[in-house]
């Protein structure tokens, strides 16, 4: 067990009264946000519901106007670099140097994180090859798929074996194949002892690796409990009836119905 | 079809010219528009008015003097239009052709390809329009107007020097447009899309680097062209396109300022009288080339024009995205990395090294910048070379120190272009890799982005100065030459990199205070530069080039060492600095 011997003893991520106000703004409101070692936390919401902005003040990228982010028990803006050594975030943009190859991407951030040359070099291989773009390593980025450019992502979060990882839709671009094993390694990285903060617009995806869900609306949590807890409070058969009971104002047939009346509207 | 979709797309595509391709995404447009508007026509205003002195502080100003002078003038504004204009095209190199992005965006959509096009075209010849007028008003109005004010001339005469110049020079801009597209075209027509990928970078940074040093030294080239065209065996200098246009202009109007009365009797002093007969008959001799300039001028600008037309046309037929651009060799990337890792240790130090050398290799902007400070160093020399021999013409001809300045001026120039390159992100939203993977310290990174820069910025340039060292002098003196300037561009960039201590590539980009800077920075230039060409001399006359490279490496350990010292406690940065807002100056935000 790699990471458990890591991750003995850690208290792994809290988030406590997370707080981010834009111009007065709040987009996020007291959020509370726990990841112990081992767990994979489900944090759902809808677009613009706030859900990018606790995972930035969450990786010490953006400072929350109020409340704390500690790892391990320790303000991480006490030593950032420190969390960040632990940390694997993939962003929910696949923003990358675009003239840069894939590998030479994977190289930049390995020597960034000190990683030995020969041993990077033997991860990069592997993990390219595991996620199939190994024949378009050396290719530059800017002439990647949108799913090849997240496999990059997930390589290099990956990369320096973290004890953290914040996932923000990491699927997205995926094919299905990729959206599977990309399932299974959650689930075999908790099991491994990593902490997962694991931010997904995919139902199935989070119901099936995730111990625990958040759902964010409007900037403020409205639910925090197990799938399975969940469904049977709010009396529904998947996590999606629950995710549309809670954020969904409106009839999504409805408003489908609306939508198309609109398209179809002549002079 | 209606013009409805060809309108909204060339407004679309001449936004996005200007928007992208150049002014940054990130400032604010209108801001840079007015400023880049006002600096073009003051910089007209300005050298109308300079060009002008002599003809309006001339208490005797003939009619042939006049005649004559014009054509340094004509020369220098013709010029000036074709090469900037031809500048500001290259400066959008890559958005001269529907790319990538139009493929995508609008391949999809009901409208023609050749709508599309056509659209492109327009904007693209909306873009150099606007630039060139903004360019030449000022001075086709003021100049013509300026140059007259003493003689007798009409009010239609002067109108018609007036159109006539804004006619001349609005041609020139369009022969450096068309030029630049011609060359793009033929290129991609001949090499196939695959092949020109790879091409089209190098070819526009030759050709950056060769048009912005002909721009740079036209008032040199302006003077030595005029000189020339007044000797009959040099006219193979006539091959220069800015004077087929001057001989179009000399054709049109040229004999209004030509054939203008003299004064007669006591009205004309002697002195005066033979000196206008003088410039009048120089002026009739090269008056017989006109005819066939101004023929050369119309044939090349239309041939240019169709040729840059048909190929845009032809290259553009389809719309489809580029061919992804080929990976470099695996055994010479390997090769190349082994050895540098041999050089440089430290992960993050190589982390930063070969970062550099993508960023400021693959980069369009970091690749701009380099462009522009290897042509400003290829002028300076230049200007080195004159200056420097013409000031120590008494002396032997060995070690001038205008030859000798090549080396350090060549090298400054690159070293300040590397230091503002290095502020410049290599990809501002991709920063975020960089800002969660460090590890606390820049030290490091900086000490990477050195090697890279000791190594494109000063031992590339010496290792290429030597064969002409030693073809002047001689192979010990060049490697005497080498190892002083290695030592001195080793110190320079240590001392340039002395106050840096944020991240490089990597940080938000927070523009200097040029108005301050720029004077001081031009002056030290100058400055230091010919200090080190004159030491660099005496001790090359005294034998003891040795000696004098050895001080210059004990700079650089010094440098190292206060460098090391000041980097022993982490100063903090911020990584996302962002420009101020422009209403900022005005207490608006």
């Amino acid at each position: 067990m790699i990471g458990a011997s890591r991750n003995g003893g850690g208290r792994g991520l809290e988030g406590h009264g997370l707080t981010k106000r834009y111009s007065s703004v709040a987009v996020v409101r007291e959020v509370d946000v726990v990841v112990r070692p081992g767990e994979v936390i489900g944090y759902l919401g809808p677009n613009g519901s706030g859900k990018t902005t606790t995972v930035r003040m969450l990786t010490g990228l953006t400072e929350p106007s109020d409340g704390t982010v500690l790892h391990d028990g320790r303000n991480i803006y006490g030593d950032l670099v420190a969390f960040r050594r632990r940390l694997g975030y993939v962003p929910e943009e696949a923003h990358l140097y675009p003239f840069l190859s894939g590998r030479e991407y994977l190289e930049l951030v390995g020597r960034l994180r000190e990683l030995p040359e020969a041993l990077l070099e033997k991860k990069i291989v592997s993990l390219l090859e595991l996620f199939g773009i190994l024949n378009a390593a050396d290719q530059p980025i800017s002439s990647y798929s949108k799913g090849m450019k997240q496999k990059v992502l997930i390589s290099a979060a990956l990369l320096h074996d973290p004890d953290l990882l914040i996932l923000d839709e990491p699927e997205s671009g995926l094919d299905v194949t990729a959206v599977l094993v990309l399932r299974s390694l959650i689930t075999e990285l908790a099991r491994r002892g990593k902490a997962i903060l694991y931010s997904s617009h995919i139902m199935e995806s989070v119901e099936r690796v995730c111990s625990r869900v958040m759902v964010l609306h409007r900037g403020v949590v409205v639910a925090d409990d197990s799938s399975v807890n969940l469904r049977t409070l709010m009396s529904h058969d998947s996590l999606e009836a629950v995710f549309a009971e809670l954020v969904v104002q409106d009839n999504p047939a409805r408003t489908a119905s609306d939508i198309a009346d609109v398209a179809a509207m002549r002079a | 079809m209606s013009s409805g979709p060809r309108r909204l797309l060339t407004a679309h595509f001449l936004r996005r010219l200007i928007d992208d391709d150049l002014i940054s995404p990130n400032a604010d447009r209108h801001e840079s528009l007015s400023m880049i508007g006002a600096m073009l026509v003051s910089l007209g205003l300005f050298v109308s008015v300079i060009g002008s002195m002599r003809y309006l502080f001339n208490p005797y100003l003939t009619p042939g003097v006049a005649s004559l002078s014009a054509l340094f003038d004509h020369f220098l504004y013709t010029a000036a239009a074709m090469t900037a204009t031809a500048l500001l095209t290259l400066l959008v190199w890559d958005g001269l052709a529907v790319d990538a992005r139009d493929a995508s965006v609008l391949g999809a959509m009901p409208i023609r390809t050749r709508t599309i096009v056509a659209a492109k075209f327009s904007a693209l010849i909306t873009f150099a329009a606007m630039f060139a007028a903004a360019l030449n008003l000022v001075p086709s109005l003021i100049a013509p107007a300026l140059m007259v004010s003493k003689l007798s001339v009409s009010f239609l005469q002067l109108l018609a020097l007036i159109l006539t110049q804004g006619l001349v020079v609005s041609m020139a801009a369009a022969f450096g447009f068309f030029a630049v597209l011609a060359i793009r075209g033929v290129l991609q027509a001949l090499l196939g899309r695959t092949l020109f990928t790879r091409v089209a970078p190098v070819v526009q940074a030759i050709l950056l680097v060769s048009v912005a040093s002909a721009f740079l030294l036209l008032p040199v080239v302006a003077s030595r062209v005029s000189r020339a065209w007044l000797e009959p065996q040099s006219r193979a200098v006539m091959m220069a396109p800015p004077l087929w246009f001057v001989g179009l202009q000399e054709v049109l109007t040229g004999d209004i300022l030509a054939e203008l009365p003299r004064p007669t009797g006591r009205r004309m002093p002697p002195r005066i009288a033979a000196a206008d007969a003088r410039a009048t008959a120089l002026y009739a001799n090269a008056r017989q080339l006109f005819p066939d300039l101004a023929a050369t001028a119309v044939v090349k600008l239309t041939a240019v024009t169709v040729i840059a037309l048909v190929l845009f046309a032809w290259n553009n037929r389809r719309m489809e995205a580029p061919p992804p651009a080929a990976a470099t060799a695996r055994w010479l990337r390997r090769g190349f990395g082994a050895t540098a890792r041999l050089a440089v240790r430290h992960p993050e130090t190589q982390a930063s090294f070969f970062f550099t050398l993508q960023a400021l290799l693959r980069s369009p902007q970091h690749r701009l910048s380099l462009a522009a400070s290897l042509a400003f160093g290829l002028t300076a020399s230049v200007f080195a070379v004159a200056v420097g021999s013409a000031t120590r013409r008494g002396e032997a001809a060995a070690f001038t120190a205008g030859v000798l300045a090549i080396q350090p001026v060549l090298i400054a120039a690159l070293l300040i272009g590397f230091r503002h390159a290095v502020r410049v992100p290599a990809e501002l939203a991709a920063n975020w890799a960089v800002q969660v993977a460090w590890r606390g310290n820049t030290r490091r990174h900086i000490a990477g982005a050195k090697v890279a820069g000791a190594l494109l910025f000063v031992a590339v340039p010496v290792l290429a100065l030597i064969p002409f060292y030693a073809m002047l002098f001689t192979p010990r003196d060049a490697v005497g030459i080498a190892l002083c300037g290695l030592a001195g561009g080793l110190a320079a960039l240590e001392g340039m990199f002395l106050g840096y201590t944020k991240m490089p590539f990597a940080c938000g980009y927070l523009p200097a205070n040029l108005k301050t800077l720029a004077p001081i920075g031009f002056f030290s230039f100058i400055f230091f530069t010919y200090q080190f060409a004159h030491r660099e001399r005496a001790a090359l006359q005294s034998g003891s080039a040795d000696d004098f490279a050895l001080t210059l490496l004990i700079l650089f350990v010094a440098l190292r060492i206060v460098d090391a010292v000041k980097r022993r406690t982490v100063r903090p940065f911020e990584f996302d600095e962002m420009p101020e807002p422009p209403t900022q100056r005005l207490g608006l935000s």
